[in-house]
């Protein structure tokens, strides 16, 4: 039994310590807003905030959270913070989401890549983005919606889309 | 007292948009408008279910209107991503003058004939046809509900029909009369379904056209949909499946010992597909796997490596089967032809690597089953499962999620990734309840591509530099053989392995296109805009390049063999109008133009390109694009913006090669796909071509890798003759 602090509560989780993060989640939590895409760090579908930072939940064992807090997307959509309200604002005027799988995952790292920086321009999105891969290519939007959600926190940079 | 959850107490299944009414209540459901089961939509399978029948429903094949007024549109069609089931959902909601605040949209059931494609046989997803073959039979259905609306109005007011005026889900009359649509969905019911319905005028179109708001996507964005790999049924458990490394390979023997010792797997189940690894948990599955001991049989399946299929595929096109198309004397014409210019071409294997991996639940009693995942064939696929567990279709309920994706995937003919679910639960007996998932592993390796193909080009050219005739042939592999949709084994000409070629697109004098169909056991399929990934590529190739050998502007070469094409001519003059065609381009940038009719929608684009050390960086791409009416703009605009990234993936990054049959690549390292940093600013311009809505999906996604090779080939000097065309990064 792993105890975990996720989305703000105590959690006892029955899983080895072994399994990843993403699996407790799906499978042990029965929060399916996580994203399974590659199992391997190389997608983002997974992307969770772990100590306030933004983490690939498939490379992460559940043993190795320790008393860091967890947050997912069913966190976010419940009770969001400024930031986060401000990215799903924008992702939801743009209608960011094609088939929608990745979007989680997406507006995971947006959340932390507005959180970790003082100012966003496409050079920024560039580097905080390119680790979420989107099959449907919803990028020009993922960008502009960005770009939206910076200016209503105030983080505006040069260069925009 | 904190929760404890257990892996192995799931709870019972989420109630999503997913999620439908049993079996036995639709049923019962008919067009004629019988009020059943109001209380059946948001019931999760698996509970018990409630008795009570709300009488105060109105509910027909494509809708239902429960007592609040919720309008419930049932989209006989899968939503991978094109964004049909609110496309579908507006039509609906226009002719029947609904409150889109209160549409929602869920999967229709698995039946037919009340749920059938109208321009092909089955209820089936593909060619990017779902709103042009639905959009009269939606716009009927919701005319037809309102009618309904409308008669049980009268009657209760007891005014004339013709005084009620319907709009934003409200029914009014001068008199002062007004209701909800849920005050009277029960009695419409009731009401006399009629035959001939009044549609609207577009002019006075409220919803259709004008940015209604997509119904999905903030769901969507917040992690609330259920995909197939999300489904959680009572009892479930999960299954992985280890299959043959080398495409149609026999498994000789194998040991379940280590994969049985790892906590939390329960079974070890041969199938026809592999070895199915079933656990208390996914990861406790993939770790079974891993432990598993399968030895295959060295000799059997598919062992050639690309070099060798590439070989293949030459040694094909010298003696194609079919003749696909014969206009005039071709070889006659290239005989008095000015000059003769050859061209040969070569494409990869593609894989589609939906960012959902293939994923669905079932479970099966004994006597029926219910699959839950992003169905795209959904008939065949149910025809396929009834099959296997030798139960009437009628027995297997399907319920079709939206899919995390898809390209043409999961409409494999022969069903192969819901058929396995049928044989796994056949292993499992009654009771069994199991979701099977794919890794990314299992994904990117297990076949079913956009087939590897070889183009051979013979042009023979006038003496003013125009073609005269064209000679040409195509290798690549069918996709109907051998499959229900097909012609079982007899070779018969496949136009989806040619469609969209030279002579097919440009008025060309004389011209003979052949293919060839190879001999290769590597499993293939549809793939978004299925043989335009190719002949799109190819063609736009050959014409710009002898547009360049002969001093032609690029763009005036093309409209020369257009004029029979006058909506193919005009987005390609409003891409290079876009894109500034004709003035100077600063040193190591070039645009590349390219254009193709495919899924009888027309779509330009102009990309601008530039080459530093031979780097590829694409900057910008202007698109036209007519899909004859624009229902959505919006997503027109969403689905050719993805459709460019989709497309420059495949140009860029994108092949699967063999070694020994065994497919090289497994994951997103070797198997990339682009990233925000690569994708190009898009611009879009919609022209309304037609007076009917013809597809968007697809027709998007070919014209860039054409116009970035062809820009490749303006910068370098060099002929593209294979794709891709970027090392991986």
């Amino acid at each position: 039994m792993i105890r975990v602090l996720l989305n703000g509560k105590s959690v006892a989780l029955a899983a080895d310590g072994d399994m990843p993060l993403l699996w407790a989640l799906r499978d042990v939590a029965g929060m399916t807003g996580t994203k399974f895409g590659c199992g391997a760090g190389l997608c983002g579908a997974c992307t969770v905030h772990v100590g306030g930072a933004a983490v690939r939940s498939c490379g992460l064992a559940l043993g190795d959270i320790g008393e860091a807090e967890v947050r997912t997307i069913e966190g976010v959509a419940a009770a969001p913070d400024a930031i986060e309200a401000a990215v799903l604002k924008a992702w939801d005027a743009h209608d960011v989401a094609q088939c929608g799988y990745c979007q989680p995952g997406q507006v995971m790292a947006a959340v932390a890549l507005l959180q970790d920086n003082e100012t966003i321009d496409d050079a920024t999105i560039d580097a905080g983005m390119a680790g979420n891969a989107c099959r449907c290519a919803t990028y020009v939007r993922i960008r502009a919606a960005l770009h939206d959600a910076a200016a209503a926190l105030g983080k505006t940079g040069t260069g925009t889309a | 007292m904190t929760d404890v959850i257990s892996g192995d107490r799931m709870a019972g299944p989420k109630v999503t948009d997913g999620l439908r009414a049993s079996r036995r209540e639709f049923v019962a459901l008919s067009l004629r408008g019988i009020a059943a089961g109001g209380l059946a939509l948001g019931l999760a399978p698996g509970t018990a279910r409630a008795a009570v029948i709300a009488p105060a429903t109105l509910r027909q094949s494509f809708l239902a209107i429960d007592a609040e007024g919720t309008v419930t549109v049932f989209a006989k069609h899968l939503d991978m991503g094109q964004g049909i089931w609110s496309g579908l959902a507006q039509i609906v909601a226009e002719e029947l003058d609904a409150d889109w605040d209160k549409v929602r949209v869920e999967g229709a059931p698995a039946r037919m004939p009340d749920y059938s494609h109208t321009f092909f046989s089955g209820q089936t997803t593909g060619g990017s046809t779902s709103i042009a073959n639905s959009y009269d039979q939606l716009r009927r259905a919701g005319a037809t509900a309102r009618a309904m609306l409308v008669a049980a109005a009268a009657r209760q007011w007891g005014v004339a029909a013709s005084g009620i005026e319907t709009r934003d889900g409200k029914l009014t009359h001068p008199s002062g009369k007004r209701a909800g649509y849920g005050e009277f969905a029960g009695l419409a019911a009731q009401e006399p379904v009629p035959d001939k319905v009044a549609l609207k005028d577009p002019a006075a179109f409220r919803i259709i056209g004008k940015g209604a708001r997509r119904l999905d996507t903030a769901a969507k964005h917040r992690g609330q949909i259920q995909y197939g790999i999300d489904t959680r049924l009572a009892g479930m458990l999960h299954a992985v499946v280890a299959r043959a490394p080398a495409f149609g390979a026999k498994i000789l023997r194998h040991d379940a010992t280590g994969a049985l010792a790892i906590q939390g797997v329960r079974y070890v189940l041969p199938l026809p597909s592999g070895i199915a690894v079933v656990a208390d948990n996914t990861w406790a599955a993939m770790r079974g796997r891993d432990a598993l001991v399968v030895e295959w049989h060295a000799a059997t399946g598919e062992r050639r490596s690309s070099t060798a299929l590439a070989a293949h595929l030459g040694d094909a096109l010298d003696k194609p089967q079919f003749t696909v198309l014969e206009r005039g004397d071709a070889a006659a014409a290239l005989k008095g032809s000015a000059k003769v210019v050859d061209a040969e071409f070569a494409f990869p294997y593609l894989a589609h690597a939906p960012m959902e991996p293939l994923a669905l639940a079932g479970r099966f009693d004994g006597k029926s089953a219910e699959l839950w995942g992003g169905f795209q064939i959904v008939t065949i696929n149910q025809a396929a499962v009834a099959e296997v567990l030798g139960l009437p279709a009628a027995q297997v309920a399907m319920t079709t999620l939206n899919a995390g994706g898809s390209f043409g995937r999961r409409a494999s003919f022969d069903s192969d990734w819901v058929a396995e679910m049928a044989y796994l639960l056949k292993a499992m007996g009654p009771g069994a309840a199991v979701q099977i998932t794919r890794t990314r592993e299992d994904d990117i390796t297990g076949g079913y591509y956009r087939p590897m193909t070889r183009h051979r080009y013979r042009v023979g050219l006038d003496n003013a530099g125009r073609i005269a005739a064209v000679d040409m042939t195509i290798a690549g592999q069918s996709i109907f053989y051998g499959t229900p949709t097909g012609q079982g084994d007899i070779p018969q000409a496949d136009m989806l392995a040619v469609m969209g070629h030279i002579a097919e697109r440009y008025d060309i004098p004389a011209a003979r296109v052949r293919w060839a169909n190879p001999d290769i056991a590597v499993p293939v399929t549809t793939f978004r805009s299925i043989g335009n990934t190719h002949t799109t590529y190819a063609k736009e190739v050959v014409v710009d390049r002898l547009a360049r050998m002969t001093g032609i502007d690029a763009l005036d070469y093309r409209l020369a063999m257009l004029g029979n094409a006058p909506r193919q001519a005009a987005v390609l003059r409003k891409a290079a109008a876009m894109a500034g065609w004709g003035k100077p381009l600063p040193t190591g940038h070039a645009i590349g133009l390219a254009v193709q009719e495919s899924e009888s929608s027309f779509c330009a684009q102009a990309a601008l390109v530039e080459m530093r050390k031979g780097d590829i960086r694409v900057h910008k791409v202007h698109c036209a694009i007519d899909c004859g009416i624009a229902l959505d703009p919006g997503n027109v605009r969403a689905q050719v913006e993805g459709g460019i990234g989709f497309g420059l993936t495949t140009a860029l990054y994108s092949a699967i090669t063999l070694t020994d049959g065994v497919v090289d690549q497994s994951n997103f390292a070797d198997y990339p796909l682009l990233r925000i940093d690569g994708m190009p600013a898009i611009d879009v311009a919609i022209i309304n071509g037609g007076d009917r809505p013809t597809g968007v999906g697809e027709p998007g996604s070919t014209p860039i890798g054409a116009a970035v090779a062809i820009a490749v080939e303006r910068l370098t000097g060099k002929p593209v003759t294979a794709w891709p065309l970027a090392a991986a990064r």
